[in-house]
């Protein structure tokens, strides 16, 4: 192109230059025929002259053009030309001289502005790139640490890779991972450690006791630098709540470079998501198999129902009774429910009523059910037990006292000495009947089957039954006893009952009074619809401070077991039970050396239910 | 004069009731169990039957039931002993169909009354 212009630049100089030398020529010639006329000589030498010098004067002019032409326009535009050919070469460096006129100097200095301004641009665009790449490998480990992540079955391999992936993304030779143990908010524990012994990391650290620990507190990237090796510490943080920390080393220098830390942060967060899914994760699962665990131990069947009758949930004692009993109806109806469910030889205890959850919405139908066949085994075992003691004792002594009665009746006179024998032998056998009547009365009461056999009961007979019973007792003891009765009606009573309560008390004023001594037995009416039993004595009374015991069971006060007084203990017992089984109160009053006094409130009977 | 059967697994207190019925001037038949006593029921149907509840083969609430069932035998007064305190079993007696029952220990005397009073009036 140069080429071409310079070509064009001297064809173009030499026409103008050809066409002034035949101007000039034309002249000459046109001179010199002049001439040849010989009319106008002196005029023709004259033009001849001037064209001659014409010739030579547009030669040199000519010339000085060519000259100025290569000089300031054609030299600095092949510069130009050529710097621009190595300029789409490639070469930003490339600059040339600003030379020659005013319009090359421009030309050349638009083309360097031109050349330099492109060199910037392609370094800001080199600059572009390079972090365009390196955003590009961020991202890539991004993806590649959420593929692994998402693939990660549990928190241990999640922290492992996240540790891993944190590790080379901020070139670090060693690291470990602390998370959040759910159960225990104060203390985080050791997840993953690559690159150095498990052994050597704490298994346990704390908020704000290392630079580890001020990480989790500051949620802040902590670096610290101690000459042979460079610590960064990351918070895990999902929204406000720190869920771990991430101590990354590194050997020798250099330090993490600040710079980095940013990066490492935002990839620390996104790793933190995942973390926290699977902390809370293992932590529901952890909570689940902790229930499940408690659920299967329960020896007692659990299930929840779901609306459709089948078992949503269930521990393995009910997955028992299914197997064993396929279909059975253990969910009953739709209220609280507590009844007896007999499976095959065994029984069971069944609760079943709805479950809602902690937002009042219905969940199902809960069944407990509670095998009671060793209990019922053990109810009929009582009960045999029971009907043993009656028997085996009862019926002996129903010979004893049966045949002392044939004895005494017949008309045989016997010796005086025969005849106090039996009286002891009696006594003896009704005092032992009373013993097992009272033992068998207790075991009763204590399981809970003390039955009434209620019936209009005159209760001054019973009272002066009791007191004759008494009387031969009493006349050997030297204890006089005395019957103050007045007519009230009738009770609403137990025959037998009533009976032992009353034998009990007249028994135990005849055992604690002396020689000489006195017992009353008291009846009268109390405010129109109750009758007042006192039994009194003068005896030796009760010290104050065992009062309070003395209707506990198998409680024998110090004066009887001082003075070998008979008993087990079990008489006032008997009495105050038997008292509120017939909605009764009793009371009990004494003074030591004074005497006692033991008061019986019973409701009289209704005459008009009767 | 009547006829009493005692049944009971106790010879004394077979005995005892035996001896005291007959002072009360009663015909008195004993069996040692039940079945020995249905036998001896099926041999000669007497006024009046007093049966121990516990005995072996048979036992006395058993053999009421049989007793009611039967037709020479069911109206029958039966006086039905009993060890046991449980008021249950008392009213277990006279639902299995006993005339009346009485519990042990009791009195001879008492007892000799009691029968007394069933064969005047068998409604009671």
């Amino acid at each position: 192109m140069a080429h071409n212009l310079i070509t064009r630049l001297g064809v173009a100089a030499g026409i103008v230059a050809a066409a002034i030398a035949f101007a000039f020529l034309s002249i000459i010639s046109q001179a010199r025929m002049l001439d040849e006329d010989g009319r106008t000589g002196e005029v023709a030498g004259r033009i001849q002259t001037f064209g001659i010098v014409g010739l030579i004067g547009a030669s040199v002019a000519l010339l000085l053009l060519a000259a100025y032409l290569a000089r300031y326009i054609v030299i600095p535009m092949r510069d130009v030309t050529s710097a621009a050919e190595e300029l789409a070469g490639g070469d930003l460096t490339v600059r040339v001289r600003e030379q020659g006129d005013a319009e090359p100097v421009a030309l050349a200095h638009a083309f360097n502005e031109l050349a330099s301004n492109l060199q910037t641009e392609q370094q800001q665009t080199e600059v572009a790139l390079t972090a365009l790449a390196a955003e590009k490998r961020r991202i890539e480990t991004f993806h590649r640490a959420g593929e692994r992540l998402a693939a990660a079955r549990d928190l241990t391999e999640l922290a492992t890779i996240a540790l891993a992936e944190l590790m080379i993304a901020a070139g670090a030779d060693s690291g470990g991972l602390w998370a959040v143990e759910p159960d225990d908010q104060r203390e985080l524990v050791l997840e993953a450690a690559m690159g150095v012994d498990p052994a050597m990391l704490p298994r346990f650290l704390r908020p704000d006791d290392s630079p580890a620990g001020r990480a989790i507190t500051t949620r802040e990237a902590v670096a610290v630098d101690r000459g042979k090796r460079s610590e960064l510490h990351l918070p895990l943080v999902v929204g406000s709540r720190a869920i771990g920390v991430m101590s990354l080393y590194r050997d020798g220098t250099p330090a993490f470079p600040p710079s980095d830390r940013d990066t490492l942060l935002r990839l620390a967060e996104q790793v933190s998501v995942g973390l926290s899914n699977a902390v809370s994760y293992r932590s529901a699962l952890r909570a689940a198999r902790v229930n499940r665990a408690v659920l299967d131990a329960t020896p007692d069947p659990v299930g929840l129902l779901g609306s459709d009758g089948e078992l949503v949930a269930h521990n393995a004692a009910m997955a028992e009774i299914w197997r064993q009993y396929p279909g059975v109806d253990v969910g009953g109806g739709g209220g609280e429910e507590r009844d007896v469910l007999e499976l095959g030889p065994r029984a069971y205890s069944r609760y079943a009523g709805p479950v809602r959850d902690d937002t009042g919405e219905r969940m199902g139908r809960l069944v407990v059910l509670r095998d009671i066949t060793a209990e019922r085994e053990s109810e009929r075992l009582k009960d045999e037990f029971f009907a043993l003691v009656s028997h085996e004792l009862r019926t002996p002594l129903t010979s004893i006292i049966g045949y002392l009665e044939l004895v005494c009746d017949n008309d045989e006179e016997l010796s005086a000495d025969t005849n106090r024998f039996l009286e002891v032998v009696d006594r003896n056998a009704k005092r032992l009947l009373r013993l097992v009547g009272d033992m068998l009365f207790v075991a009763q009461v204590e399981a809970g089957r003390l039955s009434l056999e209620r019936v209009a009961l005159d209760l001054g007979q019973v009272l002066a039954d009791s007191v004759e019973a008494a009387r031969p007792t009493a006349e050997r003891a030297g204890v006089r006893i005395r019957l103050e009765t007045t007519e009230v009606g009738h009770i609403d009573g137990d025959r037998d009952r009533v009976g032992q309560l009353v034998d009990n008390l007249v028994s135990n004023a005849l055992k604690f009074t002396a020689e000489g001594g006195e017992v009353v037995v008291a009846m009268r009416a109390e405010g129109g619809d109750r009758v007042l039993v006192a039994v009194g004595d003068d005896g030796m009374g009760i010290p104050a401070a065992e009062q309070q015991h003395l209707f506990e069971r198998f409680f024998r006060s110090s004066t009887a077991r001082s003075r070998a007084v008979p008993g087990v203990g079990l008489g006032l017992t008997i009495v105050k039970t038997i008292v509120e089984a017939h909605d009764g109160e009793i009371s009990l009053e004494s003074k030591e050396g004074v005497g006692t006094i033991v008061r019986v409130l019973l409701p009289l009977r209704v005459e008009a239910a009767a | 004069m009547s006829r009493v059967l005692v049944v009971d697994d106790d010879p004394d207190i077979v005995d005892l009731l035996r001896l005291r019925l007959e002072l009360a001037g009663h015909t008195v038949r004993t069996a040692s169990n039940g079945e020995l006593g249905w036998e001896a029921i099926l041999d000669e149907v007497p006024d009046l039957a007093v049966l121990d509840v516990s005995m072996p083969r048979l036992d006395g609430l058993s053999l009421t039931r049989r007793l009611r069932g039967h037709a020479e035998t069911a109206g029958l007064p039966i006086l039905v002993l009993t060890a046991a305190v449980q008021t249950a079993d008392a009213e277990n007696a006279i639902a299995a169909g006993a005339t009346a029952y009485a519990k042990k220990p009791f009195s001879p005397k008492a007892l000799a009354l009691r029968v007394q009073a069933m064969l005047e009036d068998p409604g009671a």
